[in-house]
């Protein structure tokens, strides 16, 4: 076998990796607003509203625009704006004396639109109450000001989300973590089946080192997953239910590797443990793939189905997304190649010294 | 050799003729249930409906892995080898698990019966809870008939099925346990959890036919 | 043993070092939070190196059943 034939997979792997650090590391994020204040306000009042931004450039575009967004439909803009650097900008809006809705109150978003930066959106950033409320008039206060002409933000970069902001390149690095995982456990799969129907005689060593990476991969998961999620839900388990399912994945999995050390007799102990392996996959199916599907979680996605859609993962990330995954992927794999390789040398050696004494 | 069914019924026969003799799983097994629902009315009180299910549930679950390591650590050596002669693994793994889940069945009523005169009846859907009980239970003897068989292949048996089997019927106790806390709210009835339902019984056959397909592997030495 | 408490030992100084070249959390908030990725990365090419080793001290086992000197 050539030596482009046995490495090729592996060079790609780690180029693939080198590639997400890279790009994953080096793209900047596109602008956004971190914080504005205050956050609450009556009708009937002028408000100066400060908004510090992230990767922004108030001064040095001249030609700032905010609004104070209600709905898609009503919004007003701001009298006046007055950037005081590259980050820190202060808005004024004259708030009109009624709300367009039938409420006591109204959750508002701020958005905000210069030609260097392109548009920039803070959720819920205002609320405002109002003692009366008067439809009609809260309508045509509120429908003068439309948003219109924004700027396209330049460049190939990352978005900008709320609590997320840096933290948003984890999905590079958490997250395939996970897939190769699946992946891995996957390949440990076909190995028992293999080995089972005797197609494979290496097949329970095979998956012995598959499951090795597998779980290495998953507790690497498990950890990195806690610290993202300390800085962002604010604790490290805040009992979610994608993460408590992944604890049990890799209970699972160090089960399996309590069963293969507890059985001495080696062909018994390839075929349970061959046994148990698919066993064990089959019953990570529901717990992988249907129970979060059922519950609420603060993963992306969360209710209906745990897929990536809209802003979590937009084109320019899955760019750098999809060849992490597959270099990850690959790389585990190549892991678990080699733990099989030595474990292969190990019994050779040993059948040699005892053939020689 | 007789058709499997009959082996079955043969097997199931004999699993029930030595208990009769010896009685040392069921009653080891009730014994376990009737001191643990005492201990815990000693302790707890009365129990609201969530905590009555909860408990209910733990007793179930570990009454299965207590019978199921009981029923193989029964059969070493010599027995294991009488079975062999008499019949094939799909047979013995079929009456194993059917045998386990008479056994549970037992118990469970058994439980459900003494919670009710200790705590009370807080269940407003008795047919709801009925549906994830026999649905959990069958799904926990198929899947402990297989561990405690894998496990019974080491020399502790009792430590390692607990150990091989808990993280895997965790998916299966999630489930039931969602359709068995419908049967605590008024009004509602199995189609609105038809969902979850199918998914048991899907879960149910996934295990079974995975018992059938992989006994063999393990049960021949 | 004394090899494996002096790895542990090294972790406990580096996070204080990570933790006192800020003020605390608040280290890792600043600056959108980019240092949470950098904690990301790092524990990943920590579990690899774990990895590494143990595969390295399974090579050096098989070795000295090679040549036992």
């Amino acid at each position: 076998m050539s030596v482009l034939k046995q490495y090729w997979w592996k060079t790609l792997g780690a180029l693939l990796v080198l590639y997400s650090l890279v790009a994953g590391l080096l793209l900047p994020l596109k602008p956004g607003i971190i914080e504005t204040s205050p956050s609450i306000g009556v009708v009937d009042t002028t408000m100066d509203i400060s908004i510090r931004g992230y990767n922004s450039h108030y001064l040095s575009s001249g030609d700032n625009r905010v609004w104070l967004k209600l709905s898609n439909e009503f919004m007003i803009l701001a009298s006046a704006v007055r950037p005081l650097s590259e980050t820190n900008l202060i808005a004024t809006f004259q708030i009109p004396p009624f709300l367009p809705v039938p409420e006591q109150s109204a959750d508002c978003s701020i958005v905000l639109d210069n030609s260097i930066d392109g548009p920039a959106v803070k959720p819920t950033a205002l609320f405002l109450r109002q003692k009366e409320n008067n439809v009609d008039m809260g309508f045509a206060y509120w429908k003068k000001d439309q948003i219109q002409n924004l700027h396209t933000s330049k460049g190939v970069r990352f978005p900008f989300r709320g609590i997320l902001e840096e933290t948003i390149r984890n999905t590079y690095y958490h997250v395939p973590m996970w897939f190769g995982m699946i992946f891995l456990f996957l390949g440990s799969l076909v190995y028992s089946i293999k080995f089972l129907r005797g197609n494979d005689p290496h097949g329970a060593e095979k998956t012995t080192a598959l499951n090795m990476a597998g779980l290495l991969f998953g507790i690497l998961g498990l950890l990195t997953g806690m610290i993202w999620a300390k800085f962002t839900w604010n604790s490290f388990w805040s009992m979610d239910v994608k993460q408590n399912m992944a604890a049990i994945a890799t209970l699972i999995y160090l089960a399996y590797f309590m069963l293969r050390s507890a059985i001495e007799d080696e062909d018994k102990r390839d075929k349970v443990t061959s046994a148990y392996n698919i066993f064990a996959f089959i019953t990570l199916i529901p717990l992988l793939f249907i129970i979060p599907r059922m519950t609420d979680s603060l993963h992306p996605g969360n209710g209906g189905n745990p897929a990536f859609g809209g802003e979590d993962l937009d084109n320019t990330m899955r760019l750098v997304f999809y060849p992490a995954v597959l270099g990850w992927t690959l790389i585990g794999f190549w892991l678990a190649d080699l733990y099989f390789r030595t474990e292969q040398i190990k019994l050779r050696v040993l059948t040699l010294i005892n053939d020689n004494q | 050799m007789l058709s499997t069914t009959q082996q079955i019924v043969n097997l199931i026969r004999l699993y029930w003729a030595l208990e009769g003799r010896s009685r040392q799983l069921l009653s080891g097994v009730l014994l376990y249930v009737v001191a643990i629902v005492l201990v815990t009315s000693y302790i707890f009180g009365s129990p609201d409906g969530e905590t009555w299910l909860a408990l209910f549930w733990v007793i179930l679950l570990f009454a299965s892995v207590n019978t199921g390591v009981l029923s193989f650590m029964q059969e070493s050596g010599g027995r294991r080898w009488y079975y062999f002669q008499l019949a094939g693994p799909l047979a013995v793994y079929l009456a194993k698990a059917i045998h386990l889940f008479t056994l549970l069945v037992v118990v469970g009523i058994l439980t459900a019966g003494l919670m009710s005169v200790l705590y009370g009846f807080p269940v407003q859907n008795p047919l709801l809870l009925l549906y994830a009980a026999l649905l959990a239970t069958s799904g926990l003897s198929l899947l402990f008939a297989f561990m405690s068989a894998i496990a019974s292949q080491s020399g502790n048996a009792s430590t390692l099925t607990t150990i091989i089997g808990f993280p895997l019927v965790i998916g299966l106790s999630l489930l039931a346990g969602k359709i068995a806390r419908g049967s605590l709210m008024v009004g509602l009835s199995a189609v609105d959890l038809q969902w979850d339902i199918i998914m048991l019984i899907a879960l149910n056959m996934l295990i079974g036919g995975m018992g059938i397909l992989l006994f063999n592997y393990i049960w021949r030495d | 043993m004394s090899k494996r408490i002096l790895i542990v030992a090294f972790i406990l100084v580096l996070s204080q070092l990570a933790m006192a070249s800020g003020t605390g959390e608040d280290f890792f908030r600043a600056t959108g939070k980019i240092y949470v990725v950098f904690a990301v990365i790092i524990s990943i090419f920590a579990g690899l190196i774990f990895f590494l080793f143990r595969l390295d001290r399974r090579i050096s086992r098989i070795e000295k059943q090679i040549n036992p000197s």
